[in-house]
């Protein structure tokens, strides 16, 4: 026969095995409110990263199309007034008399189609700034008759095209070329199927030393534009998004992410001056571990709420539980850095500056327990506190910037990553937090050719 | 409760951290944690906490559970840990009601029967914080006074003296407990 004790303890077992309230929905709700959060806060970091990571690419794909437009222009031009391919020619016997016929087989080296009409222009006027050439000849007869001169230009889709030409007229009659050098001609025809003949118009004609000058003077002028179009190009673009880790002490570094652009000015061969505006999130987590500053701000908070005490319950102060603070910011961000250079090869580089702040919005929330020890034994009761703010504040230099990007050229963009370690300066945002943080910006960089 | 099989997938399921598996778990085994949990800590509100608590922990390293073990005596350890780990934050087991020498009486079986789970934690809360921690892993979760005096920080005698005086208190407190419902 069972004792009491067993019967006691075997209905005690009976009744608590399943002690079903029938408020397990209302449990989980609870249990939410404590663990998925942190679950679900991590997904608008990954989402805000990979949008970030997509606005790059679809930037950098826009800007590395324009980008290659203008400097095909640039190629262009430059070609046109420098290369000149010269073949000979087969020289073609003519039967009339008193007649030349001159038949240039005309290689144009630097003919180069483009469908846009205003590439067309553009590439037509900049022929246009050479003289023209015409070949010189000797003979009279060549002179006196009315020349004709055959071009087969070798054009693709073009409806004007810039040809510039070599003759070499070669006559075993009466015609004489002067020299390669000096027969040169220019022309800017209308092609039709490939093979125009053409009327030569009166061109003045130029000794072989003005062709030279002349020659000297205008590959001066391209080099020139050149500088100037890289003159242009001193102030470039950033598009970056950063991942990083906030920390205060040994307490848990949380991630964090942002977003933002920078303008980089050249001042020398190897300084640039970069400065720019992002948006970040910040977040600090602060178990049992607070500081100084935050703790005097919980005190404070908690004795408001002591100030109207439930049930009459008189809290000791000394019996505080569980202390935990969670801060989390939005800020724009105003970093102002110089970067050096250290090699020609201007493959990565060292960067220092400043970070300034100001937040877009702010939230902080206190956890805590009191104890009261003179009701139900002294059993924690649990607070939370919550602050929010809009925007306001600015700290200026509130952290420092030591960074070192490594580029990696995509096309004629670059890619830059760049690890980099903020400590903190000043205080941020409301409840003067001190904030240290490291992390790594992939940074895509609107320059073409290289160097910023 | 799931069965055996059903279990295993549910806690494989809640591995890959599957939140609809988690909540799944967490209203199969609600009553059972809430149950573990009033027992030592005698209230719902606190009771909730630590069971959740515990459901937090369980999510966390469930990775570690071996499924060849059974998951209720784990989970169990983890409900009783946690609250036990409440209770300590809270309270001051120094504290103790000391009962004057009792005369066990007989109690009828049949009045054991019939007292509800609100009449045993009406019992239990007439013991000290002590003697109830004690007579619930000892009595009930079959913990050894050597494993109780290391999970309270108490000496093995200690425990023992603790169990006999709740025992004897929960004598008394029955006997007028069935006086009073006759």
């Amino acid at each position: 026969m069972k004792t009491s004790d067993e019967e006691l303890k075997e209905q005690i077992s009976a009744v608590f095995e399943d002690y079903d309230d029938g408020l397990g929905e209302q449990g989980w709700a609870e249990l939410r409110k404590k663990y998925p959060a942190k679950e679900t806060k991590k997904l608008p970091i990954w989402w805000l990263s990979g949008i970030a990571a997509s606005l790059l690419l679809v930037a950098g794909l826009y800007f590395s199309n324009a980008f290659d437009k203008d400097t095909e222009k640039v190629i262009l031009r430059a070609a046109t007034a420098q290369k000149e391919h010269i073949l000979p020619e087969e020289p073609k016997q003519s039967n009339q008399e008193n007649a030349t016929i001159t038949e240039l087989d005309t290689i144009t080296a630097a003919i180069h189609s483009h469908s846009a009409k205003n590439k067309s222009v553009k590439q037509e006027s900049a022929v246009n700034k050479i003289p023209p050439y015409i070949a010189q000849t000797t003979t009279a007869a060549a002179i006196n008759t009315s020349s004709t001169k055959e071009i087969n230009s070798a054009v693709s889709n073009s409806t004007i095209a810039p040809t510039t030409a070599s003759v070499i007229a070669e006559n075993n009659n009466s015609v004489i070329a002067a020299s390669n050098n000096e027969a040169k001609v220019i022309a800017n025809n209308e092609i039709n199927n490939g093979a125009v003949v053409v009327e030569q118009p009166s061109i003045p004609k130029l000794s072989t030393e003005e062709f030279l000058k002349e020659e000297s003077r205008l590959l001066a002028n391209s080099t020139n534009k050149d500088t100037k179009k890289n003159g242009t190009s001193k102030t470039t673009l950033d598009v970056f998004t950063g991942t990083f880790f906030n920390y205060y002490d040994d307490n848990e570094a949380k991630l964090s992410a942002g977003i933002g652009l920078n303008a980089n000015v050249k001042v020398t061969k190897n300084l640039i001056l970069s400065f720019g505006a992002g948006i970040s999130q910040n977040k600090v987590s602060f178990e049992n571990n607070v500081p100084a500053q935050i703790s005097s701000a919980m005190t404070s908070s908690k004795n408001n709420a002591l100030s109207a005490p439930s049930n009459s319950f008189a809290y000791s102060a000394t019996a505080t539980n569980d202390l935990s603070f969670n801060g989390s910011m939005w800020s724009i961000d105003l970093p102002m850095v110089i970067k050096l250079y250290p090699t020609n090869k201007q493959d990565f580089y060292i960067s220092t500056g400043v970070n300034s702040s100001t937040y877009l919005s702010q939230k902080y929330t206190y956890n805590y327990s009191l104890s009261n020890f003179a009701v139900q034994n002294g059993t924690a009761q649990p607070q939370q506190q919550t602050e929010h703010s809009g925007l306001k504040g600015f700290d200026f230099a509130n952290s420092a910037i030591i960074a070192i990007g490594i580029n990696q050229n995509i096309g004629k963009n670059i890619l830059i990553f760049e690890p980099y370690y903020k400590p903190a300066l000043n205080a941020m945002g409301d409840k003067n937090l001190r904030i240290s943080s490291a992390g790594l910006n992939l940074k895509f960089n609107f320059n073409g050719n290289g160097k910023k | 409760m799931p069965d055996n099989e059903s279990l295993i997938e549910l806690i494989a399921s809640c591995k890959k951290g599957n939140l609809r598996q988690q909540e799944l778990l967490y209203k199969q085994f609600y009553g059972y944690a809430l149950g573990i949990c009033i027992r030592y800590l005698g209230n719902r509100e606190d009771a909730l906490e630590a069971a959740n608590d515990s459901f937090i922990k369980v999510f966390k390293s469930i990775d570690s559970f071996n499924q060849e073990n059974d998951f209720k005596p784990w989970f169990r350890k983890i409900l009783v840990n946690t609250s036990l780990d409440y209770k300590r934050r809270s309270m001051r087991f120094s504290e103790a009601i000391e009962l004057t020498d009792t005369i066990p009486q007989s109690i009828h079986t049949s009045v054991i029967d019939k007292i509800s789970a609100q009449d045993i934690l009406d019992l239990m809360k007439s013991l000290n914080e002590m003697q109830r921690m004690v007579f619930n892993l000892y009595e009930i979760d079959g913990y050894s006074h050597k494993e109780i005096g290391s999970l309270l920080n108490i000496p093995e005698s200690s425990s023992r003296t603790y169990l006999t005086r709740a025992k004897q208190a929960l004598q008394q407190l029955l006997t007028t407990h069935s006086i009073y419902k006759r």
